[in-house]
């Protein structure tokens, strides 16, 4: 006997299949915000101790 | 019918803290405490934005010592969330799982934490002239 409801079967679909893509998006981003975290407490610091100037920072692409 | 002497499944209550536990608990608590603190980093920019006055009063904000109280927790709890978002990762690929090296990766995440943040501020004071 199964256990789905008779509109999913009529649809032949179970999930919404968003799973699969959403687990990857949510790995991914997390890998790509370990160097980004390190690259923002080191430009922080930097900053905030003066060692560049502000404007510096924020006048190029890259930050530094 | 009355069910109110049934047994309840065993809740937070019953289990003594333990690291595993106490980890699990910051690694949320530390999420909401950074997402917290963006809004001071939105006030920054802000005050960035605004001009050299008012930077250098956010500037003068960051620098006292209730600035410092909120600072240092907000870059510890970055670098705990970051260590133990690692530790999450490895747990995703179905590794890690043994008792012995849950604990072990926990207190690994800790002991990183507490040196990358120490390693941080140090940085911070030696480059500043290892003063204010």
């Amino acid at each position: 006997m199964s256990m789905r409801t008779p509109l999913a079967r009529v649809r032949g679909t179970g999930s919404a299949k968003y799973g699969v893509h959403h687990w990857w998006a949510q790995r991914l981003s997390a890998i790509a915000l370990v160097p980004l975290f390190l690259w923002f407490v080191a430009s922080m610091t930097a900053v905030a101790t003066a060692v560049v100037s502000v404007v510096a920072v924020m006048s190029t692409a890259w930050g530094g | 019918m009355d069910n109110s002497d049934r047994p309840l499944s065993p809740h937070l209550g019953i289990y003594r803290p333990q690291l595993t536990s106490l980890l699990s608990i910051a690694h949320r608590g530390s999420g909401i405490f950074l997402t917290l603190g963006t809004l001071l980093l939105v006030y920054w920019l802000l005050a960035l934005a605004e001009g050299p006055e008012s930077y250098a009063r956010a500037q003068a904000f960051f620098g006292s010592a209730l600035g410092r109280l909120i600072l240092f927790p907000w870059v510890f709890a970055l670098f705990y969330h970051l260590c133990n978002g690692i530790r999450h990762l490895f747990w995703d690929m179905g590794m890690g799982f043994e008792i012995q090296t849950v604990y072990l990766s926990g207190k690994i995440v800790v002991t990183a934490a507490t040196l990358l943040t120490l390693a941080a501020f140090g940085m911070g004071y030696y480059m500043h002239g290892g003063g204010a």
